[in-house]
């Protein structure tokens, strides 16, 4: 399901012992060992961060967003 | 402009310059990826509590993920991982702080291309150190490779030093 991740999807990375939401900024790296760069705000992200940052995870790390 | 013939090709400047775009790109996805590695070798060796979190510290705001591979962004984000890259990346060889002004002015220069800004293109080819050409390009393609070298084995030292493990590559 990671594996056809997209730039814009919502996802859902681990943060710590709980996780927080983002949205996929890039998908880059060779097939084997692809890695999702997520972008991150404040109002998305449950305010883990106090300003729009990014980080960058391994895709079998990422997984969709579900709504709400 | 093509052909296996001696002599001058005309109308090369465009191609030329493309190349000084891969160029870049590629360092860049090369940093990038020794990064990662590196992170991945930072991560194996904290315990499983620690694991995600330090890898959203190490990632979090990387510039090598928004900006150009500048030795200010490998200072920044190299240096996370718990030694100063540039100065190790210094005091590893004799030409690496060359290679580190030449890395910044082949930037400069891709920069320039990128944003079609004639007037920066002339001023940087005006100082002599970089053109349009084909013997250019390859010029600053071995600079990059050697300082891509430089900085394989520098991580691959300072990881093995810092985390007390087998160098990891």
């Amino acid at each position: 399901m990671a594996h056809s991740l997209k730039v814009g999807d919502a996802v859902v990375i681990p943060w710590g012992i709980a996780e927080v939401r983002g949205t996929v900024a890039e998908v880059y790296g060779p097939a084997n060992d692809r890695q999702v760069v997520v972008a991150l705000t404040p109002e998305t992200s449950g305010f883990v961060v106090d300003e729009p940052t990014t980080v960058a995870f391994p895709i079998n790390l990422v997984r969709p967003a579900v709504a709400a | 402009m093509t052909g296996s013939a001696r002599g001058r090709r005309w109308g090369t400047t465009q191609l030329n310059r493309s190349l000084f775009i891969v160029l870049v790109a590629q360092f860049q996805a090369y940093c990038r990826r020794l990064h990662d590695q590196a992170i991945a070798v930072h991560v194996g060796a904290a315990v499983a509590g620690q694991q995600t979190l330090l890898r959203a510290v190490l990632t979090q705001g990387r510039k090598l993920d928004a900006q150009n591979p500048r030795r200010a962004a490998l200072g920044s984000d190299f240096g996370r991982l718990g030694f100063d890259f540039v100065h190790d990346l210094k005091a590893a060889t004799a030409s690496a702080a060359a290679e580190l002004d030449a890395l910044d002015q082949l930037i400069d220069y891709r920069n320039a291309i990128g944003h079609g800004d004639e007037a920066t293109i002339a001023s940087i080819e005006a100082g002599g150190r970089i053109r349009a050409t084909k013997a250019s390009y390859r010029s600053y393609r071995r600079i990059i490779d050697r300082l891509a070298g430089t900085m394989d084995d520098v991580v691959a030292h300072q990881l093995s030093a810092l985390l007390g493990i087998n160098r990891p590559w």
